[in-house]
């Protein structure tokens, strides 16, 4: 068994439902109009190029081209999440390319091998499929950790400062702002996960349950990424700023003033 | 060690801020000797907080060198004189969370381990200070400005190090509170001590050096 394929009246009649958000922003003058009809069109320009391009990629399913398609996910999140920091790219990009990069690859491949034991490690439709929803979340939770910490460090220097006289070591005098970046980071991903299966049907399990599989079999799947997507979350958030730290303190254990886009 | 050896020497320090263009020090020379007690006077925003920045290694001069014990402050030294220093600032900024727990975090900094205090021990200058022991308990933001600055100076006491860095310590004070403080304060005989502030109370203290940071500049 196999999902029904969507007919292009029904297509039309998925968007006829956006009748209802713009008529909302019309009634109340959100100005939204053009944003949602821009980021509609944008999502299925998008959508439709890469529905042809995995067409291929699926039918090909070589490794080598698997891993560049997911070697150009990583770059497109990084090129992202770069742009909606506010730290400046040349100082942010190597350590946020080492922690995407290594969390990413690393627990993409454990579960592959260990957890749904692929004889193809880098078959296309596990590799693409679940790197990319590993990749959607490491980039929001490092955006929110990175901008959190350095905010907070910039916010509250006098506290960082103080703790730094005190004869800290450099770890010592980030703990409490290292804390918060972390927690900031991960407590909606807990609280997603805390949710799951009674407020929320996550996407993957409903898509695989819709195209046939068993439900036995999507809420395994959907149980195990979740678990990995918890864990690559924390890993690349624990090197992004590890890696960072090392860029941004001088010496003398001091924020480095030059850090910060201008506003 | 011999008394003629100062234990941190400015030599012709050059400091001055960028933005706005302002400066601080120039060509400026300082000695601190050991046990000295030494009252840095000045009005608000003439830079005297700079001094206790520049030793601190929070800021670098742009020309001149600051010796500890004759050895040039740069990134290896720094971390031993921060090791070496106590120090209160301005605002008195402690952290967040409940009083014990945060005196119990900076005690249990590697520098600090090898003291091993118990928290019996956290008010040991409480009572000096005018302090209820009961404050230990309590959350920092239910703190008043006036006990924070004085739980900071007896967190800085606890931390039993060499050298007293106090910036504005009294500054929150009512007077009754500002006299324990001065009391407490000239009775550590054995410490080297650098305070800036802009209360006239410290003049009046004889065995304070005074150093009137205007005047000098």
């Amino acid at each position: 068994m196999t999902a029904l394929n969507i007919t292009p009246t029904g297509m039309i009649f998925a968007f006829a439902l956006l009748i209802i958000p713009l008529g909302i922003s019309y009634r109340y003058h959100l100005k939204l109009i053009k944003n949602t009809l821009i980021s509609v069109f944008r999502m299925s320009i998008q959508l439709f190029l890469v529905g042809i391009f995995l067409e291929y990629i699926f039918k090909l399913d070589n490794p080598w081209l698997n891993l560049g398609w997911l070697l150009l996910m990583i770059f497109t999140a990084i090129i992202s999440a770069t742009n909606k920091l506010k730290l400046k790219t040349n100082i942010i990009l190597p350590p946020i390319t080492a922690a995407f990069v290594f969390s990413t690859f690393t627990i993409l491949l454990y579960f592959n091998h260990f957890i749904i034991h692929l004889d193809q490690l880098f078959s296309a439709r596990y590799l693409i499929g679940l790197g990319g929803m590993m990749l959607g979340n490491v980039l929001s939770m490092n955006i929110v950790a990175l901008n959190t910490f350095y905010q907070d460090l910039k916010t509250n220097s006098k506290l960082f400062l103080y703790r730094l006289a005190l004869g800290a070591t450099q770890e010592e005098a980030l703990l409490p702002f290292l804390r918060r970046g972390f927690k900031m980071s991960l407590l909606p991903i807990l609280a997603k996960t805390a949710t799951t299966g009674i407020v929320s049907l996550p996407g993957m399990m409903t898509g695989q349950i819709i195209s046939g599989a068993s439900p036995n079999t999507a809420i395994k799947y959907q149980i195990a990424i979740m678990i990995a997507i918890f864990v690559s979350g924390s890993l690349s958030v624990l090197l992004t700023l590890l890696f960072s730290i090392r860029k941004c303190f001088t010496p003398y254990g001091t924020l480095k003033k030059n850090i910060f886009k201008s506003q | 060690m011999t008394s003629t050896s100062p234990l941190i020497h400015f030599d012709q320090v050059n400091f001055s801020f960028h933005q706005p263009p302002k400066t601080i020090l120039k060509n400026f020379n300082f000695s601190i000797y050991p046990k000295d007690k030494i009252i840095v006077f000045g009005k608000s925003g003439s830079g005297k907080s700079t001094l206790i920045n520049l030793i601190l290694g929070f800021y670098q001069p742009q020309k001149g060198t600051i010796f500890y014990k004759n050895q040039p402050l740069n990134p290896t030294t720094i971390w031993q004189l921060r090791r070496h220093i106590a120090y209160v600032d301005q605002d008195a900024t402690l952290g967040q969370g409940i009083v014990k727990n945060i005196f119990q975090e900076y005690l249990h900094f590697q520098a600090n381990r090898h003291l091993k205090l118990k928290p019996s021990t956290f008010t040991r200058y409480f009572n000096s200070l005018g302090l209820s022991p009961n404050l230990l308990q309590k959350d920092v933001s239910q703190v008043s400005g006036g006990e924070r600055q004085r739980l900071a100076l007896s967190l800085a006491l606890l931390l039993d190090r060499p050298i007293l860095l106090l910036d504005e310590v009294t500054s929150a004070l009512d007077p009754e509170s500002k006299q324990l403080v001065v009391k407490l304060i000239t009775q550590l005989t054995n410490k080297t001590i650098l305070l800036v502030t802009h209360d006239k109370i410290w003049k009046q203290q004889a065995q304070f050096k005074l150093f009137d940071f205007k005047e000098k500049q």
